[in-house]
């Protein structure tokens, strides 16, 4: 952010001059600010404000109801495991109460949804849904690579994959993937969620025993008939990605992945699903 | 196909998309919100790539925020940025309001809405030099669009023609009259004539502004929602704004003209028709017999104007 006034020069009180002038604009805007955002129904004081009494109040909802409803609109779209789990009504009333406790630090509500997932961890009326948090979180993943590049891997990348020493050459991953890890199923829970008539016997046995779930999450392709673009992996696969990311050889992520990890399978499904940016050679053999 | 020659457009939304892109309908000019594009890698950008080929695009922002004393927010400046490269807009615009200030020990929030200025001094040096920022950074003047408030500032060194003039005279940058917006501030101020108060905002403004000032006009419907009058696009343009159209088209000429419609959102064709009424208001010698339709048959909305005059 590029202040136009530093802090000390808009709250300067000298008298008179442009100084004073601009340091008045900056505090009723504040004040409006903290009137919108204030968990009073009416509203704080707002001085120098026309109106007052009911016409001050009306106006105020407008404006509140404007900002809540563009955030609420967004959060919809961003938290459709949330949305379906909670229903509507709970779940607007959710978003009302983040949008208070959070405002939005950005113009672009793309990202209004951002800390959503630790909002809700702290709400103690929802302490008997404790997967919500990640749930949230994961539907937060689905949303953010769903606009990330598309992947770029390409022929040469291959080629060197098949040529070079498996020392000297790491896998880079897409900018559209994300690991979810999670002490619940909360893989199990998105497919429940997203699908028409699911087993939710099943479900409720799977949370019982508390199985827990890290989820694999990409970017949709063009052809989405394959399902939902996430699944649940193995601890194998689990330690496999991890290497990747912390840009480990190969040779050292396959030696982390273990004896169970079968290389060949995912990188034909990273290759088909769009997991991968490149083949980098690590320094020239 | 290129569209026929005409000065007015509609705002774009995603489930006119595909019939859009199907039909290409004659328009002068589509109009997309800046921010719903932001992201160079999703569907929608692609839309709008695809649009642009065959339209000039008009890019309407309303996250700027550009009358903020704390200042621009430069990561969206940036996004703005990339984005005017990538589309080459015919125009691009966004409100004469703050969003962004401080708040608690949060730091800086936004709003996300459009919250009112005052019409002092000290906001026209903010919202100047933000303006030119942007300007400065998109290599290009941009209209600033005045707000449908529902609060205003008591203190004020400007009326509101006067601020925008001088805005424009300061800065460069153009304005986006927003008719719908000035019928909706008559009548939330219980104005005794809210049509003759848009008529008298609308002269000021001509005889202070230097010509080309107004870059493009906005429609729009309003609502009545808890005894207050809602800028929320959800309906077709009402009868006194159209009225209020011809009367700044009276002053202005003919200018590029956009049918904004959000909420509530109707066929394509009902779109199409509103801004086929304001393309033909264009046209001097239809727009006098026009005149004269509309202060014969004043719609739902006329009634609501009596009304609030009248209380």
């Amino acid at each position: 952010m590029n202040a136009l006034f530093s802090p000390q020069e808009l709250m300067a009180q000298a008298d008179g001059g442009a100084l004073t002038t601009l340091a008045d604009e900056a505090r009723r805007q504040r004040e409006l600010v903290e009137a919108v955002f204030s968990p009073q129904a009416s509203g704080i004081a707002c001085a120098g404000v026309r109106q007052s009494g009911a016409r001050w109040q009306a106006g105020l909802a407008a404006y509140r109801g404007n900002g809540l409803a563009h955030a609420r609109n967004a959060l919809r779209v961003q938290f459709p495991t949330v949305l379906a789990m909670l229903g509507e009504e709970a779940f607007d009333a959710l978003c009302a109460r983040y949008w208070r406790a959070c405002p939005p630090r950005r113009g672009d509500l793309a990202w209004v949804g951002e800390e959503l997932p630790e909002f809700v961890e702290t709400l103690q009326a929802l302490d008997d849904w404790p997967w919500l948090g990640d749930c949230a979180r994961l539907d937060w993943a689905v949303w953010q690579i769903a606009g990330a590049a598309p992947a770029c891997l390409g022929m040469d990348d291959l080629q060197r994959l098949a040529a070079d020493d498996p020392q000297h050459l790491s896998l880079k991953l897409a900018h559209g993937v994300r690991r979810v890890p999670s002490a619940w199923p909360i893989v199990t829970l998105y497919l429940a969620h997203h699908t028409v008539n699911p087993d939710w016997d099943a479900v409720e046995q799977v949370i019982r025993q508390r199985q827990t779930e890290t989820a694999w999450v990409w970017r949709q392709q063009a052809d989405t008939s394959s399902g939902p673009p996430l699944l649940a992996i193995d601890a194998a696969t689990d330690r496999w990605i991890l290497a990747l990311s912390q840009g480990l050889n190969l040779e050292a992520a396959l030696d982390a992945a273990g004896a169970s990890f079968d290389f060949t399978a995912w990188l034909e499904q990273a290759v088909r699903q769009g997991w991968l940016d490149a083949a980098v050679a690590l320094h020239s053999p | 196909m290129q569209p026929q020659s005409a000065f007015c457009g509609i705002g774009l939304r995603q489930p006119h998309y595909q019939e859009f892109r199907a039909s290409r309908p004659a328009l002068g000019f589509v109009e997309v919100h800046s921010e719903n594009f932001f992201n160079p890698h999703d569907a929608a950008a692609q839309v709008l790539a695809a649009v642009r080929t065959d339209y000039p695009v008009s890019l309407h922002g309303v996250g700027l925020a550009l009358g903020s004393a704390c200042g621009l927010d430069d990561v969206h400046m940036e996004q703005l940025a990339a984005l005017v490269e990538r589309i080459d807009p015919v125009r691009v615009s966004d409100h004469a309001c703050f969003a962004r200030a401080p708040w608690s020990q949060r730091g800086i929030v936004h709003a996300n809405d459009l919250l009112p200025i005052a019409f002092t001094r000290g906001a026209l040096d903010i919202l100047c030099s933000n303006v030119q920022r942007v300007q400065e950074r998109l290599r290009r003047p941009i209209l600033v669009e005045n707000l449908s408030s529902y609060l205003e500032f008591t203190e004020r060194d400007y009326t509101e023609p006067q601020f925008f003039a001088e805005l424009g005279r300061r800065s460069g940058c153009g304005l986006l009259l927003d008719v719908n917006n000035l019928m909706v501030n008559a009548l939330n101020a219980a104005e005794p004539d809210p049509l003759q108060a848009v008529g008298d905002w609308i002269d000021e403004l001509a005889q202070l502004a230097h010509p080309g000032l107004v870059g493009e006009i906005h429609l729009a419907g309003f609502s009545e929602q808890h005894g207050l009058i809602i800028d929320d696009h959800s309906s077709p343009v009402s009868s006194p704004v159209w009225q209020a159209y011809v009367h700044a088209l009276d002053q202005f000429g003919a200018v590029p003209t956009l049918i904004e419609w959000d909420d509530r959102l109707p066929a394509l064709p009902v779109l199409l028709g509103e801004a086929a009424r304001a393309e033909a208001l264009c046209n001097p010698a239809l727009r006098h017999s026009q005149r004269r339709d509309d202060q014969e048959h004043g719609g739902r909305e006329q009634a609501i104007v009596r009304r609030r005059a009248a209380v």
